[in-house]
């Protein structure tokens, strides 16, 4: 992630050979420990009891998420060991790849080039994002996406309510019938039923 | 009372000359920026509007040969004639020589052009024009040590690469004095000079050696010094770790290189490579030296069974696809029972760590 935001403080600190180790010395053992924390949630997965409130599909869902995300931390671990510097030529790389990506026009010679042990790192994060949605964990997201959604229409919520009574205000139905009670009169009070 | 004026005027001095010194040097510098942009200037006039109708060095074309032609002539009369020609015509006797001698071929009144640019063009004709050799084409044999070193720094990132470039060293590995040292995604360059030899490795180092953004856009990712220092550091190191015996190329298991004509400019060259073959197939001829084995240096193929298309700039964006969609449905359906979120994402989190049975 940090390659993509910024290639070139990536470059510039991989100048040192000291730093490049550090980097790429740090990026291997959070990669190790990413792969031993999926291989216990794989294997506290396997051979469990389904929950009543948790069906098949999702069930499916965990395993085929948990596989990819191990394949990915392997195939990354590899390409760590076998094509070492990978913060270095990555930057020239796959962060053009993605960025292209982004851009729409993907430039798929990039990664075409690689070979297979990278392309399967980089095939199998995008397998992670398609499998997601079939998961439990996905409800998590959904929770998360949840109170950011509220979180972000509260003050939406609040500006058209305080609009309404605006408006309610200006209304001619205020002078033309006074005896009742309009909209924006400071009380809870709207449209008979 | 002496003491203290002679001290003054002493520091005076020294001020004065540093303020001096200071200023060469600002002068020098800029002057050599000025001479390099009037010289990239003067070479591209001299293509676009001189090279039609003269040549440097081969002979007449429709006017005469250029080469020499700052020693044959005045400075002032040749910038006269390069603006007003054809008023000189009537009136110069060498021009009248000039026109009748070319088949009273006219040349335009380059009006337009300043006394300086073409001076600057004099200038270029005269340092040798067209023939001037880039710095990277010198023979990495006249390297100095400090640059061997500098193309050491280059090729292991320890001196940033000025327009940009990854260090060789972040793919590529190498063994010099300190040992071997650098990447392992591409291969060992440490006798590739001894491979390609110093014509191959010029042509080899003005394209990145495999695709790479932002180096493959540029029209040229190193500058000619930059490039001299590599092919002098590259030498250095082919010498140190030169193999010894009849058959050394084979026993260091070099692939032989071939030449690969260049737009299809050198029919007939499309494998003249050998192993021992040290220059272009044959003079004038443009090619690429590639390396002779199959398999391209980063080991990717066309060849899968999905097509990388598929993979690669389809997939992509499906999965995103899939991602949007599906949590936007999984938050529709959740919505139907806002209060229900919390405890069921509590529940999804259990059961995705596995301690809910």
């Amino acid at each position: 992630m940090v390659c993509l935001a910024v290639p070139g403080a990536i470059r510039s600190w991989n100048g040192a050979p000291l730093r490049l180790y550090l980097l790429e010395g740090t990026g291997f053992v959070f990669g190790l420990i990413a792969l031993i924390g999926l291989v216990q949630l794989l294997w506290r997965h396997v051979g469990r009891s389904i929950a009543a409130h948790h069906t098949r599909l999702f069930e499916i869902g965990d395993y085929a998420l948990l596989s990819v995300l191990c394949v990915a931390a392997v195939s990354g671990l590899a390409t760590a060991v076998v094509y070492r510097w990978g913060s270095s030529w990555a930057v020239g790389t796959l962060t053009p790849y993605l960025w292209s990506l982004g851009k729409g026009e993907p430039a798929i010679g990039l990664v075409e080039q690689m070979p297979f042990l990278i392309r399967l790192h980089v095939f199998s994060w995008f397998a992670v994002l398609a499998v997601v949605p079939f998961t439990s964990a996905a409800m998590i997201l959904v929770a998360a996406g949840d109170r950011v959604v509220l979180a972000a229409g509260r003050p939406i919520t609040a500006a058209a309510h305080t609009g309404r009574r605006a408006l309610g205000k200006l209304s001619p139905a205020r002078w033309l019938w006074p005896e009742e009670d309009h909209p924006g009169d400071g009380g809870d009070a709207h449209e008979p039923s | 009372m002496m003491f203290g004026r002679y001290l003054v005027y002493t520091r005076t001095w020294r001020v004065g000359v540093s303020f001096l010194a200071l200023a060469i040097a600002a002068h020098t510098l800029l002057s050599a920026g000025v001479a390099s942009a009037d010289t990239a200037e003067a070479k591209k006039i001299f293509t676009t509007r001189c090279m039609a109708c003269h040549t440097f060095g081969k002979g007449v074309k429709v006017g005469p040969d250029l080469k020499g032609v700052t020693e044959r002539r005045q400075r002032a009369w040749i910038i006269k004639f390069v603006q007003s020609s054809s008023t000189m015509v009537g009136s110069d006797a060498i021009a009248v020589q000039l026109f009748d001698q070319f088949k009273q071929q006219r040349m335009p009144d380059w009006t337009d052009l300043s006394e300086p640019q073409i001076n600057g063009i004099m200038d270029f004709l005269a340092a040798s024009g067209p023939d001037q050799q880039d710095p990277d084409a010198r023979s990495a044999e006249l390297a100095t040590a400090a640059e061997i070193e500098t193309g050491r720094q280059l090729f292991h990132g320890a001196h940033p690469l000025s327009r940009g470039g990854l260090a060789c060293a972040s793919c590529h590995s190498i063994r010099d004095e300190a040992g071997a040292s650098g990447g392992v995604f591409a291969s060992d360059l440490t006798s590739v000079y001894s491979q390609y030899q110093d014509i191959a490795m010029t042509v080899f180092l003005k394209r990145p050696c495999f695709l790479r953004l932002p180096e493959s856009k540029a029209p040229a990712y190193l500058a000619p010094e930059e490039s001299f220092a590599l092919k002098a550091y590259l030498r250095s190191c082919a010498l140190r770790n030169q193999p010894t015996g009849p058959s050394s190329k084979a026993a260091a298991g070099q692939p032989p290189m071939v030449a690969k004509p260049v737009d299809g400019a050198a029919p007939g060259s499309g494998s003249s490579g050998s192993g021992s073959a040290a220059q272009p197939t044959s003079a004038g001829q443009r090619v690429v030296w590639t390396p002779g084995v199959t398999g391209a240096p980063l080991g990717g193929h066309r060849s899968a069974a999905v097509p990388s298309e598929l993979l690669f700039q389809v997939f992509p964006y499906v999965a995103l696809a899939i991602l949007i969609l599906g949590l936007g449905i999984r938050h529709a359906l959740a919505r139907r029972r806002p209060e229900a979120i919390r405890p069921a994402a509590e529940a999804a989190r259990q059961a995705f760590r596995g301690s809910a049975a």
